[in-house]
């Protein structure tokens, strides 16, 4: 694949943004299926290439991979910070298939991150369902309410998700957000949640309970626990695509 | 406008090469493109880090582009690797694959560059005239009408690198071989562009300004005062280039500071 570090301006954080992307070798036609792959607390744009083989699993994919740096903002937009949902649902998504041969259709769009960021793709699949058709989580940290009590070492969630009680009735919370687009009659779109646990994923009982809501609402969902290798799956449902 | 770093893999070179891309942020209409080449002891660093390039291509709604292009004087080595195939027809088909946004017309495609990279302009413009509708070449000629041998020096061994020895000019090295040929063949003729400084040795024009007038090319030569053989020149030479030559009408901006 050819690698690209881009450094671009992001109107909607208003802030100044990187963004590394692997394209196909030019063996491969576009449009290009996009995969965009969020990072963990205290990544960044390089995480994935740094931490994962995920260039090699999907060097033949036709697929792009793309991959934000949103600080450590849980990809919401944030209490007091950057509005990085936004930047991710709208702009990103946007810059990219302005620059680059993408599909513009929802099921050649894939969202995944880990930890973090798996918490990101779902949060930004249920947010823009006609955006995304597919959400992968691996290891996600799904419910970012318990970090009220487990602090975080460096990041304070009322900046991040406003008090508590705000928390609790809003999107952020992924278990009212599932209900809230299952009720909502202008979104037909309904994304693919794909919750992927390994064996030492701290939010097991959270994804089990994501998972629940969202079958009960009637998403396409499936839960994987004790997956030995997420980037196996995460490959195969790209490969799928 | 956002600043891209790309590593771009080459088959013609078998090699990963680093490029710098600038493109707007919101393409609403294929780019018209400027590609820019370095000096011989320069990279694809030098046009960002010495010049307001940015600043220029984005009041000017632009894509630019600047490869790497090493030690090769941008042309097809004799005791190295296809830098001229590379940087004409690679590069360019490879980018455009990847960022459909780009203007693949000719008559919105210039290249320019600067000392060796103003030969290579020439030689890359008049060998693809299909591809570029204007040179911009400051501070260089035709690098390739010379006899070069290997005299121990650092310099006649770089230039035997690329050219072999002997004079290569009556090659498709020679810029006023590329240009004889093309006027043969009746063209398309790029517009060109000359620069130089007045206080650089090859401030009259290294010996092309008459050679052109007398072929069917729009050539100019500018002499800008007070300046050699340095980047205070060919930052103000690449704005005289796209405003005064090119034309290319500014457009509403925003900064970020």
């Amino acid at each position: 694949m050819d690698w690209m570090h881009i450094q671009m301006q992001s109107e909607a954080a208003r802030t100044p943004l990187p963004l590394d992307v692997l394209v196909p070798d030019r063996s491969q036609k576009g449009p290009y299926k996009a995969v965009y792959l969020l990072h963990d607390i205290a990544g960044n744009n390089t995480s994935w290439m740094r931490q994962t083989d995920i260039e090699k699993r999907l060097s033949d994919a036709g697929a792009v991979l793309i991959m934000p740096s949103c600080l450590n903002s849980f990809y919401v937009n944030m209490y007091y910070g950057y509005d990085m949902l936004d930047y991710i649902t709208q702009e990103l998504v946007s810059v990219c298939e302005g620059w680059l041969s993408l599909d513009a259709r929802r099921e050649a769009r894939l969202i995944a991150g880990i930890g973090m960021g798996g918490y990101g793709a779902v949060r930004a699949a249920l947010a823009a369902p006609q955006v995304f058709g597919t959400a992968v989580s691996l290891d996600g940290l799904l419910d970012p309410g318990r970090f009220y009590e487990e602090k975080l070492p460096a990041v304070s969630m009322e900046d991040v998700l406003g008090p508590e009680g705000f928390y609790r009735r809003s999107p952020n919370d992924l278990l009212f957000a599932a209900r809230g687009l299952a009720h909502d009659p202008q979104t037909k779109a309904r994304p693919e949640i794909v919750l992927v646990s390994s064996p030492q994923d701290a939010f097991r009982t959270e994804a089990t309970e994501l998972h629940d809501e969202l079958a009960t609402s009637g998403f396409p969902v499936c839960l994987l626990q004790d997956a030995e290798n997420g980037l196996d799956i995460l490959t195969e449902k790209v490969r799928a695509m | 406008m956002a600043m891209m770093e790309m590593n771009l893999y080459s088959e013609v070179l078998d090699l990963e090469i680093p490029v710098s891309v600038i493109l707007p942020q919101n393409p609403d209409h294929p780019l018209k493109t400027i590609w820019l080449y370095h000096g011989s002891t320069g990279d694809h660093t030098l046009w960002l880090r010495y010049t307001s390039l940015e600043r220029y291509v984005r009041e000017r709604g632009l894509a630019a582009v600047i490869p790497t292009g090493h030690k090769s004087l941008f042309t097809n080595m004799v005791h190295g690797q296809n830098y001229g195939t590379f940087l004409g027809e690679e590069l360019v088909a490879r980018l455009r694959q990847i960022f459909p946004c780009l203007s693949a017309a000719r008559e919105d495609n210039f290249v320019c560059g600067l000392s060796n990279g103003a030969y290579g302009a020439f030689r890359i413009g008049l060998r693809y005239p299909d591809t570029f509708s204007a040179i911009g070449a400051f501070s260089g000629g035709d690098t390739a009408d010379q006899y070069f041998t290997d005299d121990g020096t650092y310099r006649g061994r770089r230039h035997v690198i690329v050219f072999g020895e002997g004079c290569p000019a009556e090659s498709e090295h020679g810029v006023k071989y590329l240009a004889r040929k093309l006027a043969k063949q009746g063209g398309p003729y790029p517009r060109i562009y000359h620069a130089a400084g007045a206080l650089e040795p090859s401030g009259s024009g290294d010996g092309l300004t008459g050679f052109f007038k007398e072929l069917p090319f729009e050539y100019r030569f500018e002499v800008f005062p007070g300046v050699g053989h340095e980047w205070r020149l060919w930052d103000q030479a690449v704005l005289r280039y796209m405003d005064d030559f090119l034309k290319l009408k500014g457009i509403k901006t925003r900064y970020y500071v």
